[in-house]
């Protein structure tokens, strides 16, 4: 949020990614490159080390998976295109059927 | 006599819709008759070379210059103008947009209605990707690009809706009046700028599954350009809100 005199302005989607991609950078760099003294059990910096790109091929992965799966599961109308066909083909709606009916009116 | 004081003015921009227009504009009188709605539709027609008017004009004498509201423009301008110029003659409290070919259905007016009344949202957005929505006319690769597009669009935006580019909707009149004064897209951008907003302006939006017949992608293919000027498109939205 930034705060002017007039009130207070959320901040943009881009602004909140790069504060959310520049904290987990500085959290992660300063434990991988141990600018922190902080003694981590060896298994832990194997994992650490790797872990952005994981968490990009994880991400990868369950998108191209949830795009799979919404398209596989796109709904095909087909029954109102038909009955939209139909209603063209049906006369009470034209014209002449209007007429008729200012007529009675 | 209406059920209610409300009103609802639809605002039907037209190019070139001569053959659908009788259709739409009956189905229109169809479905709010037969719930009892106080309507207008307002046909904003862009100077149609087919003779679009004059096919509105006879539509006029047969249900009334009060229920047939005749908009025209001198020449084809955008879509988001057109509903600035509708917006200015609507005397509904409410305001359907929705597109005049008939890709959209008004026998989902009713819902619209009962769903917007029901939770007192400001904004109903007909959705193709959720509940019961769908379409029909689309090959695999216009599904695959309209699917990934939108999955985009969500993990950018948040916008708390299923559907950015549909443009079937319902407002209330003073809510499109702000949102439309502060946006500055073209094009369906401009639709999926609406939308957004909506979420930054703390309005309510509420989603009714729809079928949208598509009825010109046969002629029309999405081509390189359409997907870069949506790229652009949603990276400004993504970079300004």
């Amino acid at each position: 949020m930034h705060c002017f005199s007039s009130g207070c302005q959320m901040a943009t989607k881009l602004v909140q990614w790069l504060t959310l991609f520049t904290l987990f950078s500085s959290v992660w760099l300063s434990l991988v490159l141990k600018l922190i003294p902080v003694e981590l059990d060896p298994r832990i910096m194997d994992v650490l080390w790797p872990l952005p790109i994981y968490l990009l091929v994880v991400f990868g992965s369950y998108s191209l998976a949830t795009i799979g799966y919404r398209v596989a599961t796109f709904n095909d109308c087909d029954e109102a295109a038909e009955s939209l066909k139909q209603c063209f083909n049906k006369s009470y709606w034209s014209p002449l059927f209007s007429i008729r009916r200012t007529i009675q009116s | 006599m209406p059920s209610s004081p409300d009103k609802y003015s639809v605002l039907l921009p037209t190019y070139n819709e001569r053959e659908n227009l009788p259709l739409i504009i009956w189905l229109l009188v169809k479905h709010f008759e037969k719930c009892n709605y106080n309507f207008e539709v307002i046909v904003i027609d862009d100077g149609s070379p087919d003779g679009t008017l004059e096919a509105a004009k006879q539509l006029q004498k047969i249900y009334g210059e009060d229920k047939i509201v005749l908009r025209p423009r001198a020449k084809k301008l955008g879509l988001g103008t057109a509903y600035i110029h509708g917006i200015k003659h609507a005397t509904g409290n409410f305001i359907f947009l929705m597109d005049a070919d008939l890709s959209h259905h008004p026998r989902f007016i009713p819902e619209f209605i009962e769903l917007q009344k029901k939770h007192n949202y400001d904004v109903v957005s007909g959705t193709r990707y959720a509940g019961g929505g769908g379409v029909h006319g689309w090959d695999l690769k216009r599904k695959i690009i309209s699917r990934g597009a939108n999955y985009l669009a969500q993990i950018l935006l948040r916008p708390g809706a299923s559907d950015l580019t549909g443009s079937f909707r319902l407002y209330k009149k003073d809510v499109l009046q702000k949102l439309i004064d502060s946006c500055v897209s073209k094009g369906y951008v401009f639709q999926m700028e609406m939308l957004v907003r909506v979420r930054q302006f703390n309005y309510t939006i509420g989603e009714v599954p729809i079928t949208f017949v598509d009825r010109v992608y046969g002629e029309s293919k999405l081509g390189g350009q359409e997907i870069v000027s949506y790229a652009k498109g949603l990276l400004t939205l993504f970079a300004t809100t």
